[in-house]
């Protein structure tokens, strides 16, 4: 088959070259382009593939955090400084009264860490008779904070008296 | 390739039916034949071959609306011509002027050059001389055909001499001699060509019968075109011929008829071999198919300044056609990658968004890891304080039974020393120093207890006892006793 009439051809020689200059300067242009973002999909969907199992590990660790954060609260003091003090005071004066103390004096010492946690000692003065020093100790080692007493001074307040005056020192365990 | 497309140049202008206008010399038949898997015929129409022009365009309309004729193409099949084989010199060019100077007896009616349509084909060629099929036709005749398919706004055209292209159309798949016999009413056309493609060609009238007198009849016939052409050939006359007959007459061609007497003759009027052919299709699907896959090789009628009308109409349409396909591809494919880019890059934001995410989350991941590292610790450091830690409660219950009804304390100091454990230091007084051994022993027997010393025992003075103590005896003791407990 060919073409006889020259008009014709003429149409047709320049209908290629347009034909030729938009395939150059739009196909092929749009192709790389879309073969570009194909294979970005392709790249990415690998990676993409990873998310369930990357959401798995954030499940079980933020589960593990909030187990964590449960035990430590339920272990340890938190709030503010203040409020820590003032609880502590305010339970230390519910266990005066729970063991039957006759005095208590109640002297924060400097605070420390270890690791994440803040220990706070305590000094404590009461006054009473052994038995009731003993359970009021008892009562608070037993307490839901978490107290380690770390020396205790006991001594009668007259000689051959039966009240003891006692110096007791606490360090509270706190979580940051 | 370039054959096929050759061969499909009528299919690319869009033609897809056929106008199919048998001029025979008592009737004319109008065929519609549409191009679909094969080739078929819509509908035919017989006027009287005396029908004028206008009533035959009107005809034509009838059978094709407007919209229809754009797409169809016409063919018009004529008997009203001659073929002669002629040899012409090798150096001979100019063959129409050849042929007018040299060979009048091919031009039996008067007038000049100028009445007559001369095509001619090249079958053979030696040293000395190339052979010609010649087909002269008046001119006339072919402007009159023009004209009237011109007016029908078809958009192609043939003149086709009918017989000369069924033996052309025939000798394309088969090598050996082809004799093609039309019956019509009341005449027979026939035409002949062997393997060189020489043709002869010639007509017989048929004289009135009796239809029962068929078998003689076409006996008779096939006698006198046996006979012309052995007259053309003499003893040369390759006897191995296919016979195709067109039967348009009232000769049977059932058992009474053609087929009768055919049936069971191994020779026919000295014919060792042959081969009868009944078209099973019509004449005028067989030929517009044959126009339509063989454009480029077929005897076309044509006057030359027509045909390049109705080829440039064609062309015409190819290239609007074909312009049309393919912007509306590039279109389409422009659409295409266009919605497929998009989509794609919208994944690939998405993608991209998910991958921040997933690098988010694993920074999220990372530090939840330390902080929950962080909080294990703490929280074995307080499980340590809590559970592993000896309450000094616990110490402070077990003194008592350290120590006998008799003695006293004065003073007691319970101390918890990372490096060297719980420590107990423990002052008092006592009756008496079996006493102090006494404790000694009580704590001794402690199992938690790691060491037991005794510091001092010193008597104490009884004006001091009195005086502290109120007690007004001698051998009181004082003393001071320190321990460690195993646990810290």
């Amino acid at each position: 088959m060919r073409i006889e009439n020259k008009r014709l051809k003429t149409i047709i020689i320049t209908y290629v070259i347009l034909y030729c200059v938009v395939v150059i300067a739009e196909v092929i242009p749009r192709l790389k382009d879309s073969m570009f973002a194909i294979q970005e999909v392709i790249k990415i969907g690998v990676v993409s593939d990873e998310i369930d199992r990357i959401e798995t590990t954030l499940f079980y660790a933020l589960g593990e955090n909030k187990l964590l954060k449960n035990e430590l609260h339920n272990a340890t003091a938190e709030g503010s400084y203040s409020q820590r003090v003032s609880e502590i005071i305010a339970a230390l004066g519910s266990l005066q009264r729970k063991s039957s103390l006759e005095h208590l004096s109640v002297k924060p010492l400097d605070e420390y860490t270890n690791n994440e946690l803040l220990i706070l000692p305590f000094e404590l003065s009461l006054q009473g008779s052994y038995k009731q020093i003993y359970e009021f100790i008892g009562y608070f080692e037993r307490s839901k904070y978490t107290v380690l007493a770390t020396k205790i001074q006991i001594q009668p307040v007259d000689a051959g008296s039966t009240i003891l005056h006692a110096n007791l020192y606490f360090d509270l365990y706190m979580n940051l | 390739m370039a054959n096929q497309l050759k061969h499909h140049f009528l299919r690319l202008s869009g033609i897809k039916r056929i106008i199919y206008i048998d001029i025979g010399t008592y009737e004319i038949r109008i065929s519609i034949v549409r191009k679909k898997s094969c080739f078929e015929v819509l509908e035919t129409k017989v006027v009287p071959a005396d029908t004028n022009a206008e009533d035959l365009k009107n005809t034509i309309e009838k059978m094709v609306d407007v919209s229809g004729r754009r797409k169809t193409g016409v063919i018009v099949s004529v008997y009203n011509y001659m073929v002669h084989t002629v040899s012409i010199p090798v150096e001979e060019s100019d063959i129409d002027e050849w042929l007018w100077e040299n060979t009048p007896e091919l031009f039996p009616y008067k007038g000049s050059e100028n009445d007559y349509s001369v095509i001619f084909q090249e079958f053979a060629r030696d040293e000395d001389a190339k052979y010609y099929d010649v087909v002269i036709s008046r001119k006339k005749d072919i402007e009159y055909i023009e004209s009237l398919i011109s007016d029908t706004g078809c958009v192609y055209s043939a003149i086709i001499p009918t017989e000369l292209t069924v033996l052309t159309m025939n000798s394309l798949d088969i090598d050996r001699n082809i004799l093609f016999i039309r019956i019509n009413k009341h005449e027979v056309r026939y035409a002949f060509m062997d393997v060189t493609k020489k043709v002869i060609k010639g007509e017989l009238l048929i004289p009135a019968s009796d239809e029962n007198a068929s078998q003689e009849l076409f006996n008779d016939m096939l006698t006198d075109i046996l006979d012309h052409i052995k007259t053309e050939y003499g003893n040369n006359l390759n006897l191995d011929i296919q016979i195709i007959i067109d039967n348009n007459s009232s000769i049977s061609t059932g058992e009474n008829g053609i087929d009768g007497f055919l049936k069971g003759r191994s020779s026919l009027h000295g014919i060792h071999s042959f081969d009868i052919v009944k078209n099973t299709r019509s004449v005028a699907t067989s030929l517009a198919e044959f126009v339509y896959k063989h454009y480029d090789r077929i005897v076309d009628l044509q006057s030359e300044t027509y045909a390049r009308v109705v080829r440039k109409k064609l062309e015409e349409k190819i290239v609007l056609r074909g312009v049309l396909f393919t912007a509306f591809v590039m279109l389409s494919l422009l659409v295409a990658m266009e919605i497929i880019e998009n989509y794609y890059r919208h994944h690939m934001e998405v993608n991209k968004q998910e991958l921040v995410d997933i690098n988010s989350t694993r920074g999220l991941i990372a530090s939840l890891e330390d902080e929950n590292l962080l909080l294990r610790r703490n929280l074995s450091a307080i499980q340590d304080v809590k559970y592993n830690r000896m309450p000094i409660s616990y110490v402070m219950n077990k003194i008592p039974e350290y120590l006998p009804a008799t003695s006293w304390s004065t003073g007691i100091l319970i101390e918890r020393k990372k490096e060297d454990g719980l420590l107990i230091e423990i002052n008092g007084v006592a009756p008496g120093q079996n006493y102090i051994a006494d404790i000694l022993q009580r704590m001794e027997s402690d199992s938690l207890l790691q060491t037991t010393d005794l510091i001092f025992a010193n008597a104490m003075p009884q004006r001091e006892l009195n005086r502290i103590y109120n007690i007004n005896r001698n051998n009181y003791i004082r003393y001071h006793i320190t321990a460690k407990y195993h646990a810290y």
